[in-house]
């Protein structure tokens, strides 16, 4: 079951390091497509609306989006209820990648629309565990494409 | 008719000779006469004049002489009147005499009857005299018998009414003589009754009477007044004289104030009296004078007492550091009429010049506190409230509690206190507490805060650690390949540092990290304690410790520990922080039991004054003195390392006491055991508590 186009991973997490070892252990799961960073919310709304930096360039499809929440600026919560809210984004999967694991912020993301919530484990070599079956369940399972509205 | 006027005739005769003739025999008999021509003057003549006598002849023009007679007749009695008739007028004659006249005469041819006039009209007169004064002595007669009568009559009544009025009086004397009797004896019974002393004496001064209350206060009998017994005997030596002078001031009508005498007893004791004495009165003399002595040896002590009682609370009032300000009612009004030294000075010796001003003029700024004084009175009760009052114009402005209280019959007393001091510092302290509550909540904040994002550059740290050790292992292989075109030196430096140095600092990495990573977890967790919800429910603290050491079964057993657990009362807790509590507290008693000796445990609790105490009591190793500082201290642990954990556990046991608004202390002696005291405020199900804000 593979993607007519690989799927391109819009990374949302705040810090750099964090985010370059998502992206090596993402890679080794044989993710294929695009993985985009970005270091706080606006930047990754201003790509998917193309406003910004990224004024007047298309935006890539199919996207998933990896997301932190605790974030600079525009925060993973409002990352979150923006792309659901939108109806030309509200089919993007939002995968909550975050170190929290208290209940009820796990019960707030998923009341707001996220598609699954991961907290990150505190052994890096659990975390890199989780990241590499992250990219492998990525690798198969079906995103939709963009549908102009 | 008097003497001394003539008596008067009137003639009626048509005859002027006749009438001439008959004038002149008449006058000189010494009438005065008068003429009239016929019956009709006659009549007129009459009637206007008083005349003695009448003198009528028969035969005239007119009226005849029988006609004049008849018209007088029919006016009332007739008066002496002679009929003169003609010859043969016997006939008239009979009638005139019938009508009432007195005589008659009948003319003769010559004239003769006139002579005999005279003497018919003396006759006539002489009849008529003994007539009227046969009358007036009938008439004296029968007034003498009227009033004889009437005397008589009014002398009986009199009789009567003397005779009615003794028998009266003799009743009436008889019935006072009895009520008198009856009287005397009922008050000689009421005095004896009397709790007083009543005693009589007669002008020398001796006792006459006595009462019987007297008798058994004095000591003195009957038989001594019957001997003989002075007044002035009743009563001390010392005071007798001033007795004896008081005596002749009030006999003589005067009045003694100092009516309080020092009284004396047959036994020798004395008590004090007042007396009241009047004089006795008889007939109008005064014969002595009636004493009452009224022992007042129960009142003088009470007033003493009292006087004493009035003293001090007068001196406490007056001394005592309450400013206190007296109102009393004054007409319409409540005026200032007293104030004490505390007074004073809180007023900066202001008040002294509002003595006797209505309150309504010294409280014109503050009706509110006007108004209250006069509550106080009208409802006679006590407010008590807090206000603010500037007692100098330029001086600062107190907090006072101030106590309104009605004394009868009519004053106010208010009673400040001033708690400016108190009242600041409690202002400061809830300043003070909402400053600590900010900065706890900042320093929790911080705690977290830290806590969480210290975990991500960890996190990195351990990632990129463990990408630097997958790194070294092609460089190890390449290395070990390209060992044989490497000199000595390079291969035993590469060597040492793939295989020595690169993994020892790895390791030491690895180590700190972990340990940094415990340690940020730690503090998140006493953070999120401080912050989590409490959930306040009734606790049987009984079976939440037995729950409790069920989960420490296996090492109690195996260290065979002796466990006492007393009966707990029931507290109103968050379940889990309990829990929590009591886990960390038995967890720590059996983890720091010292092998020496038979380990116990016991765990006791009482309900005490704010709520309960529990107390969790080891024998086990102890806490050092040096140590106690660190017990609850987080990452802090005493004593011996040997006991694996992050020193978090009192810690966080400490916050959830504190969010009870509980207390939590240890006693320990080394090698003696140590006992955790803590508190649970007492609470009602919803959360709030009784005792104060948390």
């Amino acid at each position: 079951m593979s993607q007519p186009h690989p799927v391109t991973i819009l990374l949302v997490e705040d810090d750099p390091g964090h985010a370059r070892l998502i992206e090596k252990n993402l890679r080794r799961s044989d993710v294929a497509g695009d993985i985009l960073v970005f270091g706080d919310g606006r930047q990754a709304l201003d790509y998917l609306h193309s406003e910004g930096d990224w004024a007047g360039r298309e935006c890539a499809w199919p996207l998933l989006m990896l997301l932190d929440l605790n974030m600079p600026v525009v925060d993973g919560y409002q990352v979150l209820q923006s792309v659901k809210e939108d109806n030309e984004t509200r089919r993007i999967p939002v995968v909550i990648l975050t170190t929290t694991d208290d209940r009820r912020e796990v019960t707030r993301c998923y009341d707001m629309g996220c598609n699954a919530y991961i907290s990150k484990p505190v052994e890096y070599d659990d975390l890199a565990e989780a990241v590499r079956r992250l990219g492998l369940f990525l690798s198969i399972v079906a995103i939709p494409d963009r549908e102009r509205v | 008719m008097s003497e001394s006027e003539p008596v008067r005739v009137l003639c009626m005769e048509d005859d002027v000779g006749v009438a001439r003739l008959l004038e002149r025999r008449l006058s000189r008999a010494g009438y005065s006469v008068d003429l009239a021509n016929d019956g009709e003057q006659g009549l007129i003549m009459w009637a206007a004049a008083s005349y003695d006598v009448l003198l009528v002849d028969h035969e005239m023009p007119v009226y005849s002489g029988l006609e004049v007679i008849r018209t007088l007749a029919s006016r009332g009695p007739l008066p002496p009147t002679i009929m003169v008739t003609g010859a043969g007028g016997e006939r008239v004659a009979v009638e005139a005499m019938k009508l009432g006249a007195g005589d008659y005469i009948v003319k003769d041819a010559d004239g003769g009857y006139l002579d005999l006039i005279p003497a018919v009209v003396e006759r006539l007169l002489q009849q008529r005299r003994l007539v009227d004064e046969k009358e007036r002595a009938e008439e004296a007669l029968r007034k003498a018998h009227d009033e004889l009568e009437m005397r008589v009559k009014e002398r009986t009544a009199e009789l009567e009414q003397a005779n009615q009025k003794l028998s009266q009086e003799v009743a009436e004397r008889e019935r006072a003589e009895k009520a008198a009797r009856a009287s005397e004896e009922r008050f000689r019974q009421l005095a004896d009754l009397l709790p007083q002393t009543i005693f009589e004496v007669d002008l020398e001064g001796n006792i006459t009477y006595v009462n019987r209350h007297g008798f058994e206060i004095s000591g003195y009998t009957q038989e001594d007044i019957e001997r003989g017994l002075s007044a002035l005997e009743l009563f001390c030596p010392e005071e007798r004289e001033r007795v004896q002078r008081d005596v002749q001031m009030m006999l003589m009508g005067g009045i003694v104030h100092d009516n309080q005498y020092q009284a004396l007893r047959t036994d020798g004791n004395t008590y004090p009296v007042l007396t009241y004495c009047a004089p006795i009165v008889r007939e109008g003399e005064t014969a002595g004078l009636r004493w009452i002595a009224v022992d007042i040896t129960g009142q003088v002590w009470a007033e003493e007492v009292l006087r004493d009682e009035e003293e001090m609370s007068r001196a406490q009032y007056k001394g005592v550091p309450v400013p206190t300000f007296t109102f009393q009612r004054k007409g319409a009004h409540l005026a200032l009429v007293d104030y004490n030294d505390a007074a004073d000075a809180i007023t900066g010796g202001t008040i002294a010049k509002f003595i006797g001003t209505a309150a309504r003029d010294m409280l014109r700024h503050r009706p509110d506190i006007l108004e209250e004084l006069w509550r106080c009175f009208r409802e006679r009760t006590t407010i008590e409230r807090e206000l603010r009052y500037r007692f100098e114009p330029d001086g600062e402005e107190k907090h006072l509690a101030a106590k309104y209280a009605f004394v009868p019959p009519d004053l106010v007393m208010v009673h400040t206190e001033d708690i400016t001091e108190r009242v600041r510092a409690q202002e400061q302290l809830s300043r003070n507490a909402v400053e600590l509550k900010r900065r706890n909540e900042e320093v929790r904040q911080l705690a977290y805060v830290i806590s969480h994002d210290l975990r991500p550059p960890l996190g990195n740290i351990r990632g990129f650690a463990q990408e630097l050790a997958r790194a070294m292992e092609p460089i190890g292989s390449a290395i070990e390949a390209a060992s044989p075109h490497l000199d000595e030196e390079q291969r035993s430096a590469a060597i040492t540092a793939l295989g020595m140095d690169v993994p020892e600092a790895l390791g030491f990495i690895d180590y700190s990290l972990t340990r940094m990573d415990h340690l940020t977890g730690a503090v998140l967790q006493l953070a999120r304690m401080g912050r989590r919800e409490l959930r306040f429910e009734r606790i049987d603290m009984n079976s939440l410790v037995e729950a409790t050491l069920n989960t420490l079964a296996h090492q109690i057993e195996e260290r065979q520990v002796e466990v006492r657990v007393g009966t707990l009362p029931e507290v109103v807790a968050d379940r889990t922080a309990v829990e929590q509590i009591m886990g960390n507290l038995l967890n720590n008693a059996v983890i720091y039991l010292d092998p020496a000796r038979p380990a116990q445990i016991e765990v006791t609790g009482e309900c005490t004054g704010d709520g309960t105490t529990f107390r969790v009591r080891d024998n086990g190793r102890g806490i050092a003195e040096k140590d106690m500082d660190k017990v609850f201290a987080p990452f802090r642990r005493a004593g011996e390392k040997d006991v694996p954990g992050e020193g978090m556990g009192l810690a966080y046991v400490q916050t959830l006491v504190h969010r009870h608004g509980g207390r939590i202390w240890c006693e320990s002696e080394p090698g003696v055991g140590t006992t955790f005291f803590f508190t649970i405020e007492r609470c009602t199900p919803d959360g709030a508590n009784d005792t104060g804000a948390r």
